[in-house]
């Protein structure tokens, strides 16, 4: 009885072919890529960001109003494009963390966040112009503010 | 909050599994299981989105909602006339000789080192890359924590974290914050959920066509091959192309492969508008892919009987489409938005201008060949010598090489009218592009594989 191989057409023993090179090119890309991963990942931040500084934002979003936009200032940095913060990057953090109340440029608006970086200083008095600072939530670099009532 | 979740994971199956029951897939297998529950999730987005539009609150009442349209469905299918059945083709039952062990076993290997690679990625940033928070899941915020003024209030967002894209993703998101009672954290599920859908769709796919062809190492194969780690990069991110590319890979091989997967052709071409309207409903990528499939299946029609035969297959691919569109044209007239690349293209003089500029081309030609070629550690490659190593080699479906090279030219017209540096946008963009067509591209590559006996030899 001849070895059950020797049977084959050469097409079939060619299609063998196909299973061990595929399987040769999964295992490779999968586990350079988990070596790769492996090594980075003690590199990866513990924290993520987003969530990070979602959580410094929160104790603000707990104090606005329920309803009404929210203006974005900021201490003037970079100059930006007609309708783009400075820090445009830290404008959709927090108009992410504060959804669904809408973060504005400069549309009209009785509260607003007031975003001056990391560890910077309170707000000067060119910001505060037309507003109140609210209560400190302690956190650095951010503070809700009140428009100022103007008595009639 | 896991039992609450249960049902909001378990209704679209029942709800797919009942809306696909009268399109030609009533058999109960893994095949019809996966199209089922991948048709009613794309249904069960549309449902939330227009219950939210029409004033429906964020609660449980939207489960009973859900449960009336499944409820409605089955009596639908109980009650329906039995002769409407009849001529269905009659899937084939006979178990296929089984792939080698070692095959499956590698498989397997690499779908966990996959997993294990999206979880390392994920961990640091769990809401995704800067544009999957700002412009999905931020918008599921809002549809889920707004009122009935959501889409008032949303059009207002800054335009940059573009507001006009369709809801599909976000919608599915905050339907699932919905059943959870709050914003739960459950992204990595998500993740999951996208990579396990891609896998499913290859995999049901070519195992129909294996069982009845006799190439068992085929659905293997598509497994190895359709998300590679460096691809699955991409899901990681939490962006709305992988949801793109599974919905382009169904409605792909439903109309191209629709006598093989058996499935009667004027229903397939029902089936694949659903699908096709669920891409469109996900992305405006998918709008594009829903236009040329339409095309495509009408200019196949002309060609083979003539231009008054183009009418019906264009017919039932948007019959299929009518749930998507009508969440699409209900976003559209509520947030009235036009799109940045729109606008950049209808700026005076500048389409012109771009439109003859040479050296855009060649920087884009440059680019789309060396990336395809490049695309996940030269993936398509493996996947082209895979195929020319089958036994058998089947030709591939015209309509199969039509849409995908179309969808490239979609692309690569975006690319020429883009407002933005082009070096920065390919960059950032161009492979999540190639995801999106990739899949449906892989499944019609290996479905041109056949066993050995196959009747049709390769052309």
């Amino acid at each position: 009885m001849e070895p059950e191989s020797s049977s084959e057409s050469p097409q079939v023993r060619r299609g063998r072919l196909a299973p061990l090179l595929l399987a040769a090119f999964g295992l490779f890309t999968a586990g350079s890529l988990a070596i790769e991963t492996a090594q980075t990942a003690r590199q990866m931040p513990v924290a993520d960001y987003v969530t990070a500084f979602e959580s410094r934002v929160r104790p603000l979003r707990d104090r606005m109003p329920a309803k009404g936009p929210v203006r974005f200032l900021e201490t003037p940095g970079e100059p930006a494009p007609p309708g783009r913060p400075s820090d445009f990057l830290h404008f959709l953090m927090i108009q992410y963390s504060i959804a669904p109340a809408l973060l504005v440029v400069e549309a009209p608006a009785d509260t607003a966040v007031w975003w001056g970086g990391y560890g910077s200083l309170p707000p000067g008095p060119a910001v505060l112009e037309g507003w109140e600072p609210q209560e400190d939530t302690g956190e650095p670099g951010l503070r809700l503010l009140a428009r100022k009532r103007v008595s009639p | 909050m896991t039992a609450m979740l249960l049902p909001a994971l378990l209704l679209p199956v029942w709800i797919g599994r009942e809306a696909v029951t009268p399109l030609g897939l009533r058999q109960r297998d893994a095949f019809a299981l996966t199209f089922g529950t991948l048709a009613g999730f794309g249904l069960v987005s549309i449902l939330y989105f227009l219950w939210r539009i029409s004033g429906g609150p964020a609660d449980w009442t939207y489960a009973g909602f859900e449960l009336l349209a499944a409820v409605s469905l089955t009596a639908m299918n109980r009650f329906r006339p039995k002769a409407e059945s009849s001529g269905e083709a009659t899937p084939a039952t006979e178990p296929a000789a089984s792939a080698p062990l070692w095959l499956k076993a590698a498989a397997v290997l690499v779908i966990l080192l996959t997993i294990w690679n999206l979880w390392i990625w994920f961990a640091p940033s769990i809401h995704g890359s800067l544009d999957s928070w700002v412009m999905w899941n931020q918008k599921a915020r809002f549809l889920y924590l707004s009122g009935a003024d959501w889409a008032a209030k949303y059009s207002q967002v800054h335009p940059m974290t573009q507001i006009d894209y369709p809801l599909l993703y976000p919608s599915l998101q905050a339907r699932l914050w919905t059943y959870a009672g709050e914003t739960v954290p459950a992204r990595f599920a998500g993740i999951l959920l996208q990579y396990g859908g891609v896998l499913a769709v290859t995999f049901a796919v070519l195992s129909r066509l294996a069982r009845r062809e006799g190439l068992s190492w085929l659905p293997w194969a598509g497994l190895l091959l359709v998300l590679p780690p460096p691809a699955a990069r991409q899901v990681a991110s939490q962006l709305a192309d992988t949801p793109v590319a599974i919905f382009a890979a169904a409605a792909l091989a439903v109309l191209c492969l629709h006598d093989r997967l058996e499935i009667p052709r004027n229903r397939a071409l029902v089936l694949a508008g659903f699908f096709a309207g669920c891409a469109a409903w996900t992305k405006n990528e998918g709008k594009a892919f829903l236009l040329i499939i339409v095309l495509v299946a009408a200019a196949s029609a002309a060609r083979n009987g003539g231009v008054r035969k183009a009418v019906r297959p264009a017919i039932r691919l948007l019959a299929g489409a009518a749930p998507a569109l009508l969440a699409i044209v209900t976003l559209a007239l509520v947030i009235p938005v036009t799109n940045d690349l729109v606008q950049a293209a209808s700026r005076p003089g500048r389409l012109g201008r771009v439109l003859t500029d040479a050296g855009r081309y060649g920087f884009l030609v440059q680019a789309f060949v060396r990336r395809i070629a490049q695309y996940s550690w030269g993936v398509p490659w493996f996947a082209a010598a895979a195929v020319w190593l089958a036994p058998v080699r089947r030709k591939a479906p015209l309509e199969g090489i039509a849409v995908p090279v179309l969808m490239l030219g979609a692309y690569f017209g975006a690319y020429l009218v883009s407002p933005w540096d082009l070096d920065w946008h390919t960059v950032t963009s161009l492979d999540r592009l190639l995801l999106q067509v990739w899949p449906a591209s892989l499944v019609l590559a290996l479905s041109c594989a056949s066993g050995a006996g196959e009747e049709s030899p390769h052309a």
